[in-house]
């Protein structure tokens, strides 16, 4: 349709032209450059083939009704034919220049966005490479004086260990530093996640060895309380990213801690789920209100809500039957596939 | 009294220092320096009996450090590496390092794995290991658990036997598939993992709270020698 209107605007305005010229009795000469005007204009509007078409027809119009004899194609003076092929060979020119210009602007245009999405490609490298190198320098700065922390306090624990009344404060400062410890691990690790600079690295988890690499990591809550560990017989391994295991079942272990009451039990356990593994934290504290929002029930939860997720498993929290809360994460069941046997 | 040598080699002169005084505490004679070069040339003065090395140091680093000093020895070595640094920890293993912590690491945890590395080259290698009420007999291949009499298979008894005799220690799958299955082309991980889980069945009083041997992320297993809890 658009390419039918060119055409047609085209022819339209060469009639119109004609017409005007004729009507008016314009001399030759004025009505050449017209043409030429108006040519220069159509094909830098419509391209290629409608500026050679509106040169052709013009030429053809010029010929007939401008130039002596008029109203025939028959040219007599010899001018007259110097005039119309300067006239067909300057509107063809003309259009070839106009198409040439047209499609330079457009190159330059691409380049121009092509430059641009460059730079802007490059920025975000750039970008990318900083939030590496900042999550890099910001771990190594934590966990350095952390590190130095606890060194410090296992050496307080060593001098005032024939002082009772201080083994108490000591025991604190260490239990705090790890605690600050975890958090900085667990944002690092979100940060790492949101970044994209650090991909789940999984393989085949026992449930046994993730409870046990709790236990060291929350020896205070094993000591403070009974912690019944449950594993199912035919619990196959969970395919999961061993640390974000890890971390999921800290921050879970530690928010049951803390909302029980002292010297309550705390139940851990690992269950088959058609091709998933089920872990659990059970715990007999005041269990969930449905109105309580994250800065209620803390970050912990929701740290191990995104971890889960970025290890393609799934959490929830739930009351639990008889009080208290549980929560339940839900992780991919490792396949392993032993082939031969050297036995 | 124990009058093994330490070097303690870590840019940041908080841990250096604190780590040397507890390890003087622990009754080792220690030796520290702050990056890889000043490491080496104290490495070939001293000659410790192990090295502590953090892995990230200006100047020269780490890995350097532990591939020039496995260029003319094989002392043990620990690895102090940083959380989210997953692969600069293999690297480093795979340059020969023998053990690593990961920061902010416990002191115990710490001094256990340094135990461990430094026992090696202490005891003439004995015929029969004794863990808590575990007792495994490399010459009859026998292993009983108090009075019971644990019926290993023969991989089962090879397996506990490579991690028995390096207890305290990581063994890495590659470790475990050259020297248990003599590098068999079909072994894979997995193989190794189901024959592992069937040996921790056998072994463990407690399967759901494993006490002798413990998966080791991304490396391969330990055999705790020493129980923490």
């Amino acid at each position: 349709m658009r390419v039918f209107g060119h055409w047609l605007t085209m022819a339209g305005t060469i009639i119109a032209l004609t017409a005007g010229g004729v009507a008016t009795h314009i001399n030759p000469t004025t009505m050449g450059f017209t043409y030429l005007i108006a040519v220069v204009f159509l094909s830098a509007w419509a391209g290629l083939r409608i500026g050679v078409a509106a040169s052709i027809v013009a030429t053809f119009c010029y010929n007939f009704f401008f130039l002596p004899p008029l109203h025939t194609l028959h040219v007599e003076d010899p001018r007259n034919w110097v005039a119309l092929s300067a006239f067909l060979f300057s509107s063809l020119m003309v259009t070839r220049l106009v198409l040439a210009a047209r499609s330079q602007a457009a190159e330059a245009e691409r380049r121009r966005i092509e430059v641009e999405a460059n730079a802007h490609i490059e920025a975000l490298r750039e970008s990318d490479a900083l939030k590496t190198s900042l999550l890099r320098a910001l771990s190594h700065d934590l966990s350095t004086p952390l590190t130095a922390i606890s060194i410090q306090t296992e050496s307080l624990k060593r001098q005032t260990a024939g002082a009772p009344e201080l083994a108490g404060t000591v025991a604190a400062i260490a239990d705090e530093t790890s605690r600050l410890r975890r958090r900085i691990d667990n944002l690092l690790t979100m940060a790492r996640l949101e970044a994209g600079r650090f991909a789940p690295h999984p393989e085949p988890t026992p449930p046994a060895d993730i409870f046990r690499s709790v236990r060291e990591s929350l020896p205070l809550v094993f000591s403070s309380r009974p912690v019944a560990i449950s594993v199912a017989a035919d619990c196959p391994d969970a395919y999961v990213d061993p640390w974000l295991a890890l971390e999921i079942m800290v921050n879970l272990v530690e928010n049951a801690h803390r909302a029980s009451a002292t010297g309550a039990p705390i139940e851990l356990a690992a269950a088959p789920l058609d091709s998933r593994v089920r872990l659990e934290v059970l715990d007999r504290g005041p269990g969930i209100s449905h109105d309580s929002d994250v800065a209620q029930r803390g970050l912990g939860l929701e740290i191990a809500r995104s971890l889960a997720a970025a290890s393609g498993g799934s959490f929830e929290l739930e009351n639990r039957n008889g009080g208290g809360a549980v929560a339940r994460v839900e992780l991919p069941a490792a396949v392993l596939a032993a082939e031969g046997d050297a036995e | 009294m124990n009058e093994r040598a330490i070097l303690v080699v870590d840019d940041d002169p908080g841990i250096r220092d604190s780590l040397s005084r507890e390890l003087r505490a622990a009754g080792y004679a220690t030796t520290i320096a702050a990056d890889g070069r000043e490491g080496l040339s104290a490495f070939r003065t001293q000659a410790p009996d192990l090295l502590l090395t953090d892995l990230a140091m200006p100047v020269s680093d780490g890995f350097e450090l532990i591939s020039a000093i496995r260029g003319f020895c094989r002392t043990p070595v620990i690895v102090l590496s940083v959380r989210g640094s997953d692969a600069d920890k293999i690297r480093a293993l795979d340059l020969g390092a023998d053990d690593f912590v990961t920061k902010p690491f416990s002191l115990p945890e710490l001094l256990a794995r340094v135990r461990a590395q430094l026992r090696r080259s202490t005891s003439a290698s004995p015929t029969v290991l004794e863990f808590d009420d575990l007792t495994v007999d490399l010459e009859r291949r026998r292993v009983t658990q108090g009075s019971r009499e644990v019926k290993l298979t023969r991989t089962e008894f090879s397996l506990l036997e490579l991690l028995a005799t390096h207890a305290g220690k990581p063994v890495f799958m590659e470790q475990i598939i050259a020297r248990v299955w003599d590098s068999a082309a079909w072994t894979t991980h997995d193989t190794v993992r189901v024959h592992m889980s069937a040996l921790r069945r056998k072994l463990e009083p407690d399967p759901s709270s494993p006490r002798y041997i413990v998966t080791e992320p991304w490396v391969g297993y330990r055999f705790i020698a020493e129980p923490t809890s």
